[in-house]
């Protein structure tokens, strides 16, 4: 079971917050996806960041897309430029891992750190990894952000696979500081064919985890 | 608790199959690196790829899901597990990579950019060929599925966890692994940080001047409770973050030592215990340098390590997970390669990786280390009980 002690479910980034995490965090070179990442933690814990964990505390990083905007940028310098003159810090962002590397470094976070990628129940994929991570004693806590930006990948889906995204994926964070719990669960999550809530969540479940009161403890099935 | 391996599956410039691979690995010449094939380049930087394995098109994920699928068949295969079998158990697919996560098609995009509508099929392969919920789909199982795109430690994250499945009673049987083609994107992005060697590589040489790219595939199938008794099993995972550069390994490499005792203590063992390690070692002045500072730390002298990267180049989200079936293969045989292609220690290092081939005596774990862009630190305890 795990124990979700602090949360934030993020669907607009103000510009002013965005610019001010990238000036306090020397973030000038970052992408826009690392900027989105790194204030959507910092709306999250806005009086405690950066030095608010532990440096034994996991990280989860899950993203369908990506830094999808920074691959389509290096493919840009593919066609526009000759081969050896690609930039080196747009392939460095690139890398689906690289917000995972800047949020741990920024935080301070030296306990097991993942990226994954899933586009069927990303957010409910990564839960499951936390409590594993959690209930193997690798890190006493663990925070978990699932994130996607908005660009002309995300932006194409609706007219390139309808079937599969009906409407364009939202640019949103959701944020999760969680530990292992034996208390009874308070929401449980379990994917069904239904994926319309937040980050792959059905509705209904999406709503639980939206509406109750924290702490709260999720069950996973 | 151990995990025993009933199945492995695995393609690299040793070969097509484990056979292949077997007799590559302990082969005396070693395969060389060339300049790529699969992609035109300007860049003269010797490359490690698959041999006669043309590309089958529209493959679901491209060539990496399809080498990704072929070291899978072969892992059951050897498993003799059915697909009724799988599909009635809970069985759980870690699967680390890193072009399998990105949309990187330069003709898709070229069209995109240009505000026409392009050829749909490598969005569709992208998505819809997403690793591990591939295989999920595939194989009609009931169980977790996470693609683990860490970087170069993805395919030993990928074993770590589908290892922490099966001893939390999570999963009944799980596929773990790893896969990465050889792609113009990476490859000319790692030319870009300045960390590709011109020539074949020589992992922890003083006169090292970087990293050969390489493409693989590698699976394990693992199990609790096999039917039948394996020799192969992992008895610990140990990771750590560096929290240091989004690239760069931190040069004391605490947390990678710390990583190696979160390991052996799972398993129950403490260095001496350790007939050898299989190092990360890719050929760059910053990742060699912290794994041999850390060894001599942890390990003193009398450990040997080679790096195996000198005969397959470095396949990324594939690295972990091939390396640690190559540690089991040398269990089995009883025989730790030497690192190919080292002639002289930097005078910094404290210690030395093989320069021969050592014939080991009664020995029986081994630790596999991955180390990756962000500083992740991974570390496998492998075993082989005949």
């Amino acid at each position: 079971m795990l124990l979700v002690k602090q949360q934030k479910f993020i669907e607009t980034f103000a510009e002013a917050d965005i610019k001010a995490v990238k000036s306090q965090c020397g973030l000038r070179r970052a992408d826009h996806f690392t900027a989105l990442a790194t204030t959507a933690i910092k709306l999250t814990f806005p009086e405690q960041f950066p030095s608010f964990l532990p440096a034994d505390t996991g990280l989860i990083v899950t993203s369908s897309f990506g830094p999808h905007r920074t691959v389509f940028a290096m493919l840009d310098d593919i066609l526009d430029y000759p081969e050896d003159q690609m930039l080196p810090t747009k392939f460095s962002h690139s890398v689906h891992n690289a917000v995972a590397s800047y949020l741990g470094t920024i935080l301070g976070l030296k306990g097991p750190a993942f990226a994954i990628s899933n586009f069927e129940s990303p957010l409910v994929e990564a839960l499951k990894l936390a409590d594993t991570l959690l209930t193997a004693n690798l890190c006493p806590q663990l925070l978990l952000l699932a994130i996607e930006e908005h660009a002309l990948l995300t932006q194409s889906l609706p007219t390139l696979y309808p079937e599969r995204y009906p409407s364009e994926p939202k640019e949103a964070a959701a944020v999760f500081l969680l530990e292992s719990s034996s208390e009874p669960a308070a929401v449980v999550l379990q994917p069904n064919d239904s994926q319309d809530g937040v980050f792959g969540l059905p509705v209904e479940q999406s709503n639980a985890l939206l509406e109750t009161p924290l702490p709260y403890t999720i069950a996973l099935t | 608790m151990s995990s025993s391996i009933i199945g492995i599956g695995i393609l690299s410039a040793l070969g097509k199959n484990l056979l292949q691979t077997k007799e590559n690995l302990f082969a005396d010449t070693p395969v060389l690196p060339h300049p790529p094939t699969k992609f035109k380049t300007s860049l003269n930087l010797p490359v490690f790829e698959i041999p006669d394995l043309p590309t089958l098109p529209d493959y679901p994920g491209s060539y990496t899901g399809q080498i990704l699928n072929i070291a899978l068949d072969e892992a059951i295969a050897q498993s003799n597990l059915s697909m009724d079998d799988l599909r009635k158990l809970r069985v759980g697919v870690a699967i680390g990579t890193t072009v399998a996560c990105q949309l990187n098609s330069v003709p898709f995009y070229a069209t995109l950019r240009k505000g026409e509508t392009p050829d749909v099929k490598p969005l569709k392969n992208y998505i819809d060929g997403n690793p591990a919920e591939y295989i999920r789909h595939r194989l009609g199982l009931h169980g977790p599925a996470i693609t683990i795109s860490n970087a170069c430690s993805s395919g030993a994250d990928a074993i770590g966890i589908g290892h922490l499945w099966l001893k939390q009673n999570i999963c009944d049987i799980v596929i773990a692994g790893g896969a990465d083609e050889l792609n113009q994107i990476p490859f000319d992005g790692f030319n870009a940080l300045g960390v590709c060697s011109p020539e074949p590589c020589k992992p922890f040489d003083a006169n090292r001047k970087g990293l050969n790219l390489g493409e693989a595939a590698g699976v394990v199938i693992m199990t609790k409770h096999p039917e039948t008794r394996s020799p192969f099993s992992v008895i610990g995972f140990g990771k750590r973050a560096d929290a240091f550069h989004i690239t760069q390994p931190k040069p004391e490499g605490e947390e990678l030592e710390h990583a190696i005792h979160q390991a052996l203590t799972e398993a129950n063992l403490s260095p001496s215990d350790i007939a050898f390690i299989n190092a990360h070692g890719t050929g760059t002045e910053a990742n060699d340098a912290v794994e041999a500072h850390v060894f001599a730390r942890v390990f003193g002298d009398s450990v040997p390590f080679m790096s195996t990267k000198a005969l397959t180049g470095h396949t990324l989200g594939a690295a972990g997970a091939i390396e640690a079936i190559f540690t089991l293969l040398m269990l089995e045989r009883q025989l730790a390669v030497k690192s190919t292609r080292f002639e002289t220690k930097p005078d910094d290092f404290p210690v030395a990786p093989l320069r021969e081939n050592r014939p080991l005596h009664d020995a029986h774990v081994a630790l596999s280390t991955s180390l990756a862009f962000g500083g992740s630190n991974t570390a496998l305890v492998l075993q082989y009980q005949p």
